[in-house]
């Protein structure tokens, strides 16, 4: 009963000690705070599931939290995605106009500044890939060797895809300004 | 010239993004509420595994239903229920054979056809 209760008082620490740090990588991938918290809380539960060792905060601990909410948020944005292009398609047959930004749009807390908003906003235009690779290039400050390292990616492919993904901000963050 | 117009533009949004971190946001990490549901998740590894897999669970049930709804039919469509035939008559030379097919019932032969009348006495009339 003791050790449940020690168990339980050492992952509402884990949970403590990690929740802002991975509510900021879901956020920032997902444009979405609601979404961001579902996906967080996910990860936790992943965590309870498959950590074999203590429930202490640790580097490993950090690594695999990240890892596991990078790819969860990137799962949700591809569905998302994917339902949007279905959505897109049916409109399409019935020859209505649709509204590009009806689920890509962000579901961002309006008390966000202007321009921290329309950040959101170009981020969110972006392909799943693409977001995931600025965010680690621009907020984790990652090379792109450690880059190609955590996707799988080769660094060649990293730099292309980067490049076009920040030349498509520059453009709509310029057009914004 | 061009590389370097790039290079400035690459940096430029860099800094923009920096300093307008979407996740400004996230200025408060998870409420009392939201850490107890992962600790109560983490107590019961079977309900956070559902919980997790509600999308594949929900899936293998609608595939489980749909199947056996289509089974149903297809056996309804090619194995119908046999239809009663009519009741066949037994025609035979071998009067025997006959018997042997129908025999006697095998009644007991030495009941009485009714009861004796049971006589009540007077006084139980009453």
């Amino acid at each position: 009963m003791t050790a449940g209760r020690d168990r339980d008082a050492a992952f509402g620490r884990i949970v403590a000690a990690y929740d802002k740090l991975l509510l900021a990588d879901a956020v920032r991938i997902l444009c979405d705070t609601e979404c961001a918290e579902d996906i967080v809380q996910d990860a936790f539960i992943k965590l309870s599931l498959k950590w074999k060792g203590e429930f202490e905060p640790s580097a490993a601990m950090t690594l695999f939290l990240r890892a596991v909410t990078r790819n969860l948020a990137l799962d949700e944005l591809r569905r998302r995605e994917r339902i949007e292009a279905l959505h897109r398609r049916q409109a399409n047959e019935r020859n209505e106009e649709t509204s590009t930004t009806a689920f890509s749009g962000t579901g961002m807390n309006s008390a966000l500044p202007e321009r921290a908003q329309r950040a959101a906003e170009a981020l969110a235009s972006l392909s799943p890939r693409e977001r995931e690779l600025v965010t680690l290039k621009v907020y984790d400050e990652k090379s792109y060797k450690e880059i190609a390292e955590a996707t799988g990616l080769t660094v060649g492919n990293v730099g292309f895809v980067l490049h076009n993904a920040m030349k498509k901000l520059a453009r709509i963050i310029g057009e914004e300004r | 010239m061009n590389s370097e117009k790039d290079e400035n533009e690459f940096r430029a949004t860099e800094e923009f993004l920096k300093a307008n971190d979407p996740a400004a946001v996230v200025s408060r990490g998870f409420s009392a509420e939201q850490t107890r549901r992962v600790v109560r998740f983490m107590r019961h590894p079977f309900w956070a595994t559902v919980y997790l897999h509600h999308r594949t669970a929900a899936f293998c049930v609608t595939a489980a239903v749909v199947a056996a709804i289509v089974a149903v039919l297809l056996k309804t469509v090619f194995f119908p229920a046999p239809e009663f035939l009519p009741p066949v008559d037994i025609v035979t030379e071998d009067p025997d054979a006959t018997a042997q097919l129908d025999p006697e019932p095998d009644f007991p032969r030495d009941v009485p056809e009714s009861q004796p009348d049971i006589e009540i006495p007077e006084e139980d009339v009453e």
